[in-house]
This record gives structure tokens, C-alpha cells and sequence, in this order.
């Protein structure tokens, strides 16, 4: 697995080591090693219940706000270990930003919801300039600008997940989350957002997680396959099987159950 | 309801049928339900009508008779001059005070409980303990309110005053402020939380800027429920000490020697009162029928002080929603 990665030169931004994530005594997600290089697509895929949500979630520790979750191993952001006492993690949730499943939108204006992450984290610049600007990489402000004043809400599905993103984008994040974030919408609101993630790869490092392996094999330059397993105490958890470049995962991968999975033979 | 005599679709294949529909016995059940729905909420609106009626008939003449004479003096002991000016004053100087201490802490707590507190023991015995509370009756509160508020805190509330009788009755709905705050908070989608806390927003920032601007309509609609509760009380307030006969206004506000206005709040809070009800029960209590017809007055006066209340929380509450988009 190591020696394919190396084969190509990236940096690492993001370097999981060890990692095991329980809720309570429930061991979602076990001994997970795994580096996301910088300014590449990075594909989660894996059947429901295998830990790749989870595992998406520890990168900006949202799942701290989760009773009884406890995180175990390191995940190290340039270097730094992002559950280190002294890491602040609303500092964290700046820096690696997130677009989730259901577009979720604040009920505010549309400028608003742009504004209001920039406003809240101190960003010195102009925010007009800044919202616009956010829009446009966001590939919505031709449809929006006349109406920047509207609720988010007024936006269709596809539309809203673009102002989520442009929201992200917002407070200048350098890694993109994106936790299935097509799923809830049509096939042309979807491929505006495939192309929206091949452009926003040239300044972001994105991770996301899908179930559509099609999207994962079109968009991603790297893909981990994860799976679950039955314990000893009749609970599943989830780990990671297989990792490395997409090519190769789809094409010619190592293990069996990843062959299965891609060929669409479970999951 | 539609009622379908024929089955215009053709007939199945296959016999015997496998299936026996029987759809006029299952709208036939329809029907009977549908009526006895109808014929429970009739009753209760019956009731209230009746109620009504009978009150209107007693107390509209009185108030018509000297309109507007009947709020604007005091009580007195011939029933025809009798008006109900220092309650209608004390309910609304009440109500100001138990608002202005409830809210906050209700509402306060409410988001403790609900946004930070973690699901610990003694977040689990406190939420049991004020359903528990929601549920006592009101004299205890009255009992309550007496030891503490009249005469332990005597120095500060001024005995049987009218801060004593706003602290007791925002004992009285405290607890269905926090459930209110509580459900309200609950109702708020947790994506629009997950979504604050990931572009870097801190827990009091997502619950203030997202998620009590969407709760508020709900808290609004849950304080003024519980305040109206609240204004219909006589008994916690009778035990506390409140007077049933009062023929001054509490001095908030004065005019001077030299017709300056003056504003005294220490006075005005200590000062006694007599509230709506009190003085209705008073009236009621009294052998002469034309206080008892002051008594239908004053219940309509006390009806139209709370359907303004709730016109108002219906007002703001459409408001606040039109403008958080």
C-alpha cells in the first residue's frame, strides 16, 4: 500500500495514525493508518456502517459533540495532532471545512449564510468582496447575485448545496469535507458539483465520502475502501481495507472484498 | 369523505377472490368515528358557549351601565359604584413582573438544560424534578412564597407586595417556561447546530445566532401559555397576603408638589395590590346580586386582558417568522 503512494509525489496534510473511534463501549471504527495528500480528491467508499462518516467527522472533530464518543490514536494536520489538549477545535473546524448529506442552509439570506462564518471568525477584508467571491467559486453567483438579499432557503436543492459549499469555502479553509454530499440531489444538480470539486482541487484538499462508486472512480484521485465486520461481541465495526490510487482500486485492487464491493457484487 | 357504491375497476382474476375488501363496513367505520370526533369537540365548545353567554348576559349591562366608570374607579362597598380600576393595575403591574423575572431564567435555564448541559445524572434530576414542579399545585407555591418571599425576604420585597406576588407567581410558571424553552430548542433541525459548528462557530454562538432565532416563536407561544396560567391565579396570591380591597394605585409614579412626575420603583415594587381574580372572588362572595354582576364585568375585563396577551404573542410570533426568512 505504502509503496504505491510513494510512487507519486504529493505532500501529506493530513496523516491518521492508529486511529479507533468508539460511541461508548462501541467500537465503530478500529486501527485506521491512512494519508491524505494535499490538494487531491480522496474517496471514501465502503457499505453503510463501515466508519467512513466517522472518520470524516474526526477530521474536524464534529464528533466531539457526540455523548460517549472517544477518538483513540492520532490524526496529524501539518504535523500537529488535531486531538492534542491544546488544539482548539473551533479553530480546527476554520481550517478544515465541511458540506454535509442534506443541504443545510441557515434560514437566513443568502448573503448571510456566507457572511456570517467570515464575520464570526474576525476576517479582516472586505465581506462584500469576500461573499462574491465565494459565490463565484462556488459556481452560484450568476443565479444568486440579483438576490443576494433572499432566504437561503428559496434556492433549489442543488442550489442550496452549492451556497453549503460556498459557505465552506467562505472562511478559507484548506481542506473541504464532503460527507455524501450529492445524495440528495438530481443527476444534473450532481455533476455541476463533480465539476464544481475538480476545480476547487487546484487551492483545496477535498475528502469526501459517497456510496455511488461511479462518482467515486469519476471524481477522486485516491480511494479508501472501508468495510465492517462482525466482533466477537456481535457488534460491527469498521476498518479500513484498501487503500490507494483510484486506478487502481477500481482496476486492479488487492483484496478480494474491495474486487466485490467496486464490481458492485455487495455493498 | 367519499363514499364508493360500486367498484368501477373490473373484477379480479382468479377465484375464488383472495381478497375481501369490504369497503362499505370500513368506510361505515370512518363515519362513526368521524361523528363521535365531531360530537367530543362539539360538547367542549357547547360548554364554552354556554359559559359565555351566561357571563356576557350578567356583565355586559354593568359595564355599559356607567362605561366607562367601571375601570376607571376604585372598589367600593355600594355595588353601583363599585369599579375595578386598582386590579385591573395590579394584574397588569403582576404580570409585567412576572414576565420580567420568568423569561430570563426560564428561558435561560431551558437553553442550559437543553444546549449544554451533557446527558449527566444531574441533568436527568433536574429535568424530572421540574416536570415534577409544572405539576404542584398553586396554594403550595402560595405556602412557598409566603415563608420566603413575605417574610424572609421581607426587607427586600417589602412583605405582602406586589414584587412578593410577581416573584410568586414567576415561581408558579417558571417550570413550564423551561419545558416550553426546551421543546422549542428540541424542534430546531440538529443540521442547522452541525452546520455552525463547522465553519468554526462556538456552542453559545450557534445557539445564539441559529438556533433561538428559529426556537423563538415556540418559546414565545410557551411564556405567554404559561403567563396567562398565571393571570388567572388568586390563590397563591390570596395566600401570600394579597389585599381584597385596595382603593390606590400602586405609586410608581407620582406627580410632585410642583406637577413634576416622579418615578419611585422601590415604592411602587413594595407597595400592596389586589389582582383580577381576587377581586372577582370578592364580588362573588358578596350577598347583593349587583355585585354579582360586577363580578361578570370584571371576568369579561379579566378575558379581554388575556385575548390582548395572546393577540400579541400571535402578533410578534408571525413577525419574528416573516423576518427570519
Amino acid at each position: 500500500m505504502q509503496s504505491e503512494l510513494s510512487a507519486v509525489v504529493h505532500t501529506d496534510i493530513l496523516q491518521v495514525e492508529d486511529l479507533s473511534v468508539y460511541y461508548g463501549s462501541f467500537l465503530a471504527l478500529r486501527d485506521v493508518y491512512l494519508s491524505i495528500p494535499q490538494q487531491k480528491i480522496t474517496a471514501f467508499i465502503g457499505p453503510s456502517g463501515c466508519g467512513k462518516s466517522t472518520l470524516l467527522r474526526c477530521f474536524n472533530r464534529l464528533n466531539d459533540f457526540v455523548t460517549g464518543a472517544r477518538v483513540e490514536g492520532r490524526i496529524l494536520f501539518h504535523g500537529m495532532n488535531l486531538y492534542d489538549p491544546n488544539v482548539d477545535p473551533v479553530d480546527v473546524r476554520r481550517r478544515i471545512g465541511m458540506v454535509f448529506q442534506k443541504p443545510n442552509p441557515f434560514p437566513k439570506s443568502i448573503y448571510e449564510n456566507i457572511a456570517y462564518g467570515a464575520r464570526i471568525n474576525g476576517y479582516q477584508g472586505n465581506i462584500d468582496e469576500l461573499v462574491e467571491r465565494s459565490l463565484r467559486d462556488a459556481a452560484l453567483w450568476d443565479e444568486v447575485k440579483d438576490k443576494l438579499k433572499q432566504s437561503g432557503l428559496s434556492l433549489s436543492g442543488g442550489q442550496q448545496q452549492r451556497l453549503c459549499i460556498a459557505r465552506a469555502l467562505a472562511i478559507e479553509p484548506e481542506v473541504l469535507l464532503m460527507d455524501e454530499p450529492c445524495s440528495a440531489l438530481d443527476p444534473i444538480s450532481t455533476q455541476r458539483i463533480e465539476e464544481l470539486m475538480s476545480h476547487l482541487k487546484e487551492r483545496y484538499t477535498i475528502i469526501i465520502v459517497t456510496h455511488n462508486m461511479q462518482q467515486a472512480a469519476r471524481t477522486s484521485d485516491f480511494t479508501a475502501f472501508f468495510n465492517a465486520q462482525h466482533m466477537e461481541t456481535g457488534e460491527r465495526s469498521g476498518f479500513l481495507v484498501e487503500y490507494g490510487l483510484t486506478e487502481m482500486i477500481f482496476e486492479s485492487p488487492k483484496q478480494e472484498s474491495t474486487q466485490d464491493y467496486v464490481s458492485g457484487r455487495f455493498g | 369523505m367519499t363514499m364508493i357504491d360500486s367498484n368501477p375497476l373490473p373484477p379480479e382474476e382468479g377465484q375464488p377472490p383472495r381478497y375481501k375488501p369490504a369497503l362499505k363496513r370500513r368506510y361505515q367505520f370512518d363515519r362513526v368515528y368521524a361523528t363521535v370526533a365531531l360530537i367530543a369537540t362539539l360538547l367542549g365548545l357547547l360548554v364554552l358557549l354556554l359559559l359565555l353567554f351566561d357571563v356576557f348576559r350578567d356583565g355586559l349591562p354593568r359595564l355599559a351601565l356607567n362605561f366607562p366608570d367601571f375601570l376607571t374607579s376604585f372598589p367600593s362597598r355600594r355595588p353601583l359604584r363599585a369599579g375595578i380600576l386598582s386590579p385591573l393595575i395590579g394584574t397588569l403591574w403582576v404580570l409585567v413582573l412576572t414576565m420580567l423575572i420568568s423569561i430570563p431564567i426560564g428561558v435561560g435555564a431551558g437553553i442550559f438544560l437543553e444546549e449544554f448541559a451533557t446527558e449527566s445524572l444531574l441533568a436527568k434530576i433536574i429535568e424530572v424534578n421540574i416536570g415534577n414542579l409544572a405539576a404542584v399545585p398553586t396554594i403550595i407555591y402560595g405556602l412557598l412564597a409566603l415563608q420566603v418571599f413575605v417574610r424572609l425576604m421581607e426587607p427586600i420585597t417589602g412583605g405582602r407586595s406586589i414584587l412578593s406576588g410577581g416573584l410568586t407567581l414567576a415561581l408558579l410558571v417558571l417550570p413550564v417556561v423551561i419545558v416550553a424553552t426546551r421543546e422549542a430548542l428540541r424542534a430546531v433541525p440538529d443540521s442547522i447546530r452541525q452546520a455552525g459548528y463547522a465553519i468554526g462557530t462556538t456552542r453559545w454562538q450557534v445557539v445564539r445566532d441559529h438556533v433561538l432565532p428559529i426556537a423563538s416563536p415556540g418559546v414565545f407561544t410557551g411564556v405567554i401559555l404559561a403567563l396567562s396560567r398565571a393571570i388567572g391565579q388568586a390563590a397563591p396570591l390570596i395566600t401570600i397576603g394579597a389585599l381584597t380591597f385596595i382603593a390606590f394605585l400602586p405609586p410608581f409614579i407620582t406627580i410632585s408638589e410642583n406637577g413634576v412626575p416622579q418615578i419611585q420603583i422601590i415604592d411602587g415594587l413594595h407597595s400592596s395590590f389586589t389582582v383580577l381574580p381576587i377581586q372577582v372572588y370578592n364580588w362573588v362572595s358578596r350577598p347583593q346580586p349587583e355585585f354579582h354582576n360586577a363580578a361578570a364585568a370584571g371576568i369579561i375585563v379579566l378575558m379581554i386582558v388575556l385575548l390582548l396577551m395572546n393577540a400579541t404573542a400571535i402578533y410578534l410570533r408571525n413577525r419574528f417568522q416573516q423576518t427570519r426568512y
